[in-house]
């Protein structure tokens, strides 16, 4: 598979760019079967399959752009990689391509998640089944504080970064608030640090 | 059941679609708050169960998204799963479509990464608080709370393929809880 020459660019001619003429030409089938082969991957995350589908094997973006529409995807709400989907496939057939990635992309692991589902409802209530996920429940706990430990490690020490930390810890671990009620109040203080001391 | 299946998919679907809207960071930032209203408010499932379903859902291959649709087919079987993927993923979707078509910017302009910087203390704090939320949850004891320990301790620090700790996770489940 050929990986065509993408120039390097400034952005905003990129972004000029974006959904008039591209270099690359995508076809709505190779679209939607590029990511249903990324939902295929299987274990070890989404994101590097992502990353290798996308940008090597099948030359659609670069790793650059990658970086960035990824960093978008976790500023914007919602699914991170599920944004990701949105954008590069609207960026090839608009609206229509942004439904065929995303759809691609969810379909087999939906189906293997809807038979989980299923399974775990016939066996969940027997006593080994329930220590079982007991400790996979807490290793699996385990996993996400490391990701939040991991991502807290490149942060600077600035006092206004770890108060907002430690607040949104307090409030959503703690208080058990409703996130929209941290989201609207601490966001704000956080983008206004930001802007003000940003390191 | 002791709930109107069809009531518990529109209530557990709109709940879903907001959240949908202020899931800045990903799906885990809302599991605290979703545990808040599926376990405590609605009782539709035990602490246990939603913990469990959350492994299922980070062991099982595809995008940790794929979660809530564990949590619908929980509650609600096949329409809830459908109803609750449909609800996380197309609010926040509408959105990055609009912003992509208007803003059309992929490159780093100073808002993005203000922004960017302003909200990262938010969603760490949450995903921690998640964890910590999802550790307790998962009621298994001070065993529990010490695999949540070491795990996490390892996953931070190691490169090791979390699979693993998952399946060494669910032996020592099986013997010694």
């Amino acid at each position: 598979m050929a990986s065509p020459t993408q120039p390097d660019r400034d952005s905003a001619v990129a972004a000029a760019d974006a959904l008039g003429a591209v270099p690359v030409a995508v076809t709505r089938r190779a679209l939607f079967i590029g990511f249903l082969r990324i939902g295929l991957a299987g274990f070890g995350g989404v994101l590097p399959h992502a990353r290798y589908r996308l940008v090597e094997a099948e030359g659609w973006i670069s790793d650059q752009e990658f970086t960035e529409l990824l960093s978008l995807g976790q500023l914007l709400p919602g699914p991170n990689i599920i944004n990701v989907s949105i954008m590069v496939g609207a960026r090839f057939h608009g609206a229509i391509g942004a439904v065929l990635a995303a759809s691609g992309l969810l379909l087999v692991p939906l189906l293997i998640v809807l038979a989980l589902g299923a399974l775990y409802q016939q066996v969940g209530a027997s006593p080994v089944v329930q220590r079982v996920f007991g400790a996979v429940s807490a290793a699996a706990s385990g996993l996400i504080i490391a990701v939040g430990i991991q991502l807290a490690r490149k942060q600077s020490r600035r006092v206004w970064i770890v108060a907002v930390g430690i607040a949104a810890f307090c409030a959503v671990g703690l208080f058990r608030l409703p996130l929209a009620l941290v989201v609207l109040v601490l966001g704000p203080i956080g983008i206004v640090c930001a802007w003000k001391w940003r390191a | 059941m002791n709930y109107d299946v069809y009531d518990a998919i529109w209530a557990l679907s709109a709940h879903l679609a907001l959240l949908s809207l202020i899931a800045i960071g990903g799906v885990q930032v809302v599991l605290p708050d979703l545990h808040r209203y599926i376990v405590e408010e609605q009782h539709w499932m035990s602490g246990a169960q939603f913990s469990a379903l959350f492994a299922l859902g980070q062991a099982a291959p595809g995008p940790n998204v794929l979660v809530v649709t564990l949590f619908g087919y929980q509650i609600a079987g096949i329409a809830g799963a459908l109803a609750a993927t449909v609800a996380i993923c197309l609010p926040s979707s509408l959105l990055t479509y609009a912003v992509m078509r208007v803003g059309q910017r992929w490159g780093e302009t100073q808002w993005k990464t203000i922004a960017k910087a302003g909200l990262a203390p938010l969603t760490i704090g949450v995903v921690i608080a998640s964890g910590y939320v999802l550790a307790q949850s998962a009621s298994a004891g001070i065993l529990g709370y010490a695999i949540t320990a070491v795990t996490a301790l390892i996953a931070a620090t190691t490169r090791w393929n979390p699979l693993w700790l998952l399946a060494a996770a669910g032996v020592i489940g099986a013997i010694a809880l």
